[in-house]
């Protein structure tokens, strides 16, 4: 491996896919807008079966969070950010064929997971500087109050939430290479997400059956740090589990999308349907 | 230019030995509604050979064209060989590496030219489309600017290269695509068919650009794919004539046409001219193959092409097969052969059907 | 398609179900639920709800979709050079995608049914629910030729299904009363045709309401006088949006 290649190429496509995504406005409005009412609806779910009041105590009782609403905020900034990675970088690869361009991609000798992570490093940081406007601006609107005890921990729950994401992206980028209805699968693949890893509720609240699929998602370790880190003034100690696991998630998702990538490349070119879309 | 281990580029640049490419296709659905649902939970698959143990070798500094009508498999080769395909049997190396086995270094050693409206980023520049290639080909930066600068020169593209490729004209993206292939500044290029839907003139200057910068100055190996044999005639130091997936001739341009000189090659020119009658011009003696181009074939008129042994012989049977069929003879030219005739007298074709 | 027409409203009454259940009981409801809307299952609620969301998708995106579709395969042109009523092509396509939506509205319909136990408090009023549904495909209709002209120039349909699916989600009383929202929700609320159309199948479905009762009569009036209205709206907007793509040689483009 030349580090010096490998961050050439990084940088290449790094910097053509905040060129292109700067160059679709309807990209950088859907940005903007899409989170806001998303937020606003998992809120007012719970708004709809009573006061905020009784909501909260009911959600204190059971789970120990003093505030709903930052239980749905902290949940769905998350989910945002799963998001952006698997629309971003997920379906990658199914861009460059809608684009024409994989096969002139293919032939060159960037190695295809550089590619694939600077898809998902560019992915997270254009949606991530307005998620978290969101992130602080809800806080003030539904009028959270955080309890921080540790700084430290929310950067650690920060950071190893967006290394375990970007590796889901570059999964489901390497997997969606057999597929030319990767897109009809991200979409598809969203709702379940959300259900399953706890974004409107803690996952402690579905039934025991249901849970074992919520600790295969990373989204959940993300969601249940940063609750932690951010709602119940938990510490690096405290979440060293749910950091380990995410930690854990990158390199299994990272290491099984090496594979996959290589294995379906050489399936499509036997098929010859590498650039079809 | 070096190559593997250091060493200076080896010969042959590109070499190719029994390469087999074989795809899967739908056979056509029978009829009746049992038929249709068989097709539908166990679809019938018939395998067709899109490159059937294809043999070539390409010098190095040669220029060394694939010749043959659409679907012939020219395109499929230059895949296999730039590695966005894996063969099915056989193998090829380019610069010595191959292609299944060492696709990395392969990568490295190549450009590749298409064309058309895709492989290009429409909301890029050009010039960001070409500096996003030449980091994915590990260009340093130093290097890669003045190289970008001096090829949009080259093609004359430095006045709109800041402009999004979106709003370039079709022989500007296949003028891009030109130098796309050559920001590597590779020792070897597939072209594979450059000229395709250019204007007479757009297709001159890539032409031109190709044969007398790219070969002739800068030494290139070039492996370019076309169904006009004008241009292959024009550009190829040899040329490999292909259908259907085979190589069926292999040589310079000179001794191609050579090969069929004991063939003479007479066009006639009719109208009122009877379908049936092509059948019986085959059977005259000494007349090896006969093709008919109908210009309108509402009323006959078209265009006969001859090649036969001894056309002394062959005309006088020929017109007055053709009066007494009712044909009317309006002109009547012998010519030397061209590679369209050496097609036909390998296919009995021509190469545009 | 698929995607959006079964798994995400499935899912976001699977969602609503816990929600329900942590704040309800197992009974999944509460008693402020019930004096806002006069209904005592809130899982029914957000069932129907969710369910008419497929519908969305359909008509509210299926242009835009299609429009997008046409210039990614390189098609767009060569459709729009032959003399072929545009009009009733993105008619055709909305409305052949209704196909997807009624599979996803009976599927999570049925789904809350069989798996959530949810029970309508009166026999269903098929014949008012289904003209409810109706009468909102075709006031959505208009914002799915807005959206197909928006698309020429925007290029991107699934941005602009990601920003509106939510946006109607909120304010048009899928997934909780509209009553509960600040006055100027409820303002925007009112001018959208589908909430008329979402209260007025649940009014049909849930509570057995139909032409014999005042509101939904009410609701379904607002939502005819709003299709009337948008539809030659929304048709003027697609053809104006079509002709100055055609002016700024974006037509084909993506």
């Amino acid at each position: 491996m030349n580090p010096a290649k490998e961050w050439r190429t990084f940088k290449a496509v790094f910097l053509r896919n905040l060129k292109l995504f700067t160059s679709y406005s309807a990209w950088i409005v859907a940005i903007l807008i899409w989170p806001i009412p998303l937020l606003a609806v998992n809120i007012y779910s719970y708004k709809a079966l009573g006061t905020d009041a009784s909501i909260s105590s009911i959600v204190s009782r059971e789970f120990g969070i003093s505030n709903f609403a930052g239980m749905v905020i902290i949940g769905t900034i998350v989910y945002l950010l799963y998001n952006r990675l698997l629309w971003g970088a997920g379906i990658s690869l199914q861009s460059e064929r809608w684009m024409g361009t994989i096969e002139a991609l293919f032939m060159t000798p960037a190695n295809r997971m550089t590619v694939l992570f600077a898809c998902g490093v560019s992915s997270l940081i254009e949606g991530s500087w307005w998620i978290g406007c969101i992130f602080i601006l809800s806080w003030m609107i539904f009028g959270v109050e955080p309890s921080i005890t540790s700084w430290v921990a929310i950067a650690a729950g920060i950071l190893s939430t967006m290394v375990a994401l970007i590796s889901v992206g570059v999964f489901f980028a390497s997997f969606f290479v057999l597929t030319r209805a990767a897109d009809q699968m991200a979409s598809a693949l969203q709702a379940p997400i959300r259900f399953f890893s706890g974004v409107v509720f803690p996952i402690s609240a579905l039934p025991q059956l249901l849970q074992f699929i919520s600790y295969i998602l990373p989204v959940t370790y993300g969601i249940q740090a940063m609750r932690k880190a951010v709602l119940t003034g938990g510490d690096v100690a405290s979440i060293s589990y749910e950091l380990a696991l995410l930690y854990v998630f990158a390199l299994g998702l990272t290491v099984a999308g090496y594979f996959t990538l290589k294995a379906l490349e050489k399936q499509a070119k036997r098929k010859g349907t590498l650039y079809m879309y | 230019m070096r190559t593997r281990r250091g060493s200076p580029l080896a010969s042959p640049a590109v070499q190719v030995r029994n390469l087999t490419k074989v795809f899967e296709k739908a056979q056509k659905p029978q009829k009746g509604v049992a038929a249709a649902l068989r097709g539908k939970i166990r679809p019938l698959k018939e395998k067709i050979a899109a490159v059937d143990h294809v043999n070539f070798e390409i010098r190095e500094g040669e220029f060394f064209g694939l010749l043959g009508p659409n679907g012939a498999g020219k395109t499929t080769t230059i895949k296999l060989l730039c590695t966005l395909l894996v063969p099915d049997e056989g193998n090829a190396s380019v610069n010595g590496f191959d292609v299944a086995k060492q696709a990395e270094q392969v990568r490295k050693s190549l450009g590749v030219v298409t064309g058309g409206e895709r492989g290009l980023y429409w909301r890029l520049t050009g010039r960001e489309n070409l500096w996003f290639f030449s980091q994915l080909y590990n260009v340093p930066g130093d290097v890669a600017r003045p190289r970008i600068d001096a090829l949009l020169r080259l093609v004359e593209l430095q006045d709109r290269a800041d402009e999004q490729v979106e709003k370039y004209s079709r022989g500007m993206k296949q003028r891009l695509h030109v130098i796309k292939g050559l920001v590597n500044d590779p020792p070897i290029l597939l072209l594979d068919e450059p000229t395709l839907g250019l204007d007479p003139s757009s297709a001159r200057v890539i032409r031109d650009f190709v044969k007398e910068r790219l070969q002739k100055e800068q030494h290139k190996t070039i492996l370019h794919t076309t169904h006009y044999m004008e241009e292959a005639d024009q550009l190829c130091d040899r040329i490999a004539i292909i259908d259907h997936g085979k190589i069926i001739a292999l040589d310079t341009p000179a001794n191609l046409k050579k090969s069929i000189q004991k063939l003479e090659v007479a066009r006639i020119q009719v109208t009122q001219f009877n379908p049936s009658d092509q059948e019986s011009i085959k059977t005259i003696e000494r007349v090896k193959e006969a093709v008919v181009e109908y210009t309108d074939p509402t009323v006959g008129a078209g265009q006969i092409t001859i090649h036969a042994e001894n056309l002394d012989e062959v005309i006088p049977r020929l017109t007055e097969l053709l009066v007494k069929g009712g044909a009317k003879i309006i002109a009547l030219q012998e010519s030397k052969p061209s590679l369209e005739d050496v097609f036909i007298s390998m296919t009995g074709r021509r190469l545009k059907e | 398609m698929l995607g959006f027409n079964i798994a995400v409203p499935f899912f976001f009454v699977l969602s609503s179900w816990i929600v329900a259940t942590i704040i309800g009981g197992p009974s999944g409801t509460s008693a402020y639920f019930t004096s806002l809307t006069g209904m005592t299952n809130y899982l029914a609620f957000v069932t129907v709800g969710f369910a008419f969301n497929t519908f969305i998708f359909s008509t509210a995106f299926g242009g835009a979709h299609a429009i997008r579709g046409e210039q990614e395969q390189g098609t767009a042109e060569p459709v729009f050079m032959t003399p072929s009523n545009k009009v009733a092509w993105l008619m055709g396509m909305m409305l052949g995608s209704q196909v997807f939506g009624i599979i996803g509205f009976t599927i999570v319909l049925s789904s809350g049914f069989l798996l959530f136990g949810y029970e309508p408090q009166a026999p269903p009023d098929l014949f008012t629910a289904t003209v409810a549904i109706t009468l909102s495909i075709l006031a959505m209709a208009a914002l799915g030729f807005v959206l197909a002209g928006i698309c020429f120039f925007a290029k991107r349909e699934e941005e602009i299904s990601q920003v509106l699916w939510p946006t109607f989600t909120f304010f048009c009383g899928l997934a909780f009363p509209v009553q509960i929202l600040p006055w100027w929700g409820q303002l925007i609320a009112y001018l959208i045709p589908l909430t008329y159309g979402v209260d007025a199948t649940r009014r049909a479905l849930i509570l057995g309401l139909g032409f014999g009762d005042l509101l939904t009569v009410h609701e379904l009036l607002m939502l005819l006088a709003q299709a009337l209205v948008l539809m030659p709206v929304g048709l003027l907007i697609f053809y104006r949006l079509e002709r100055e793509a055609r002016k700024t040689g974006v037509l084909g483009t993506y």
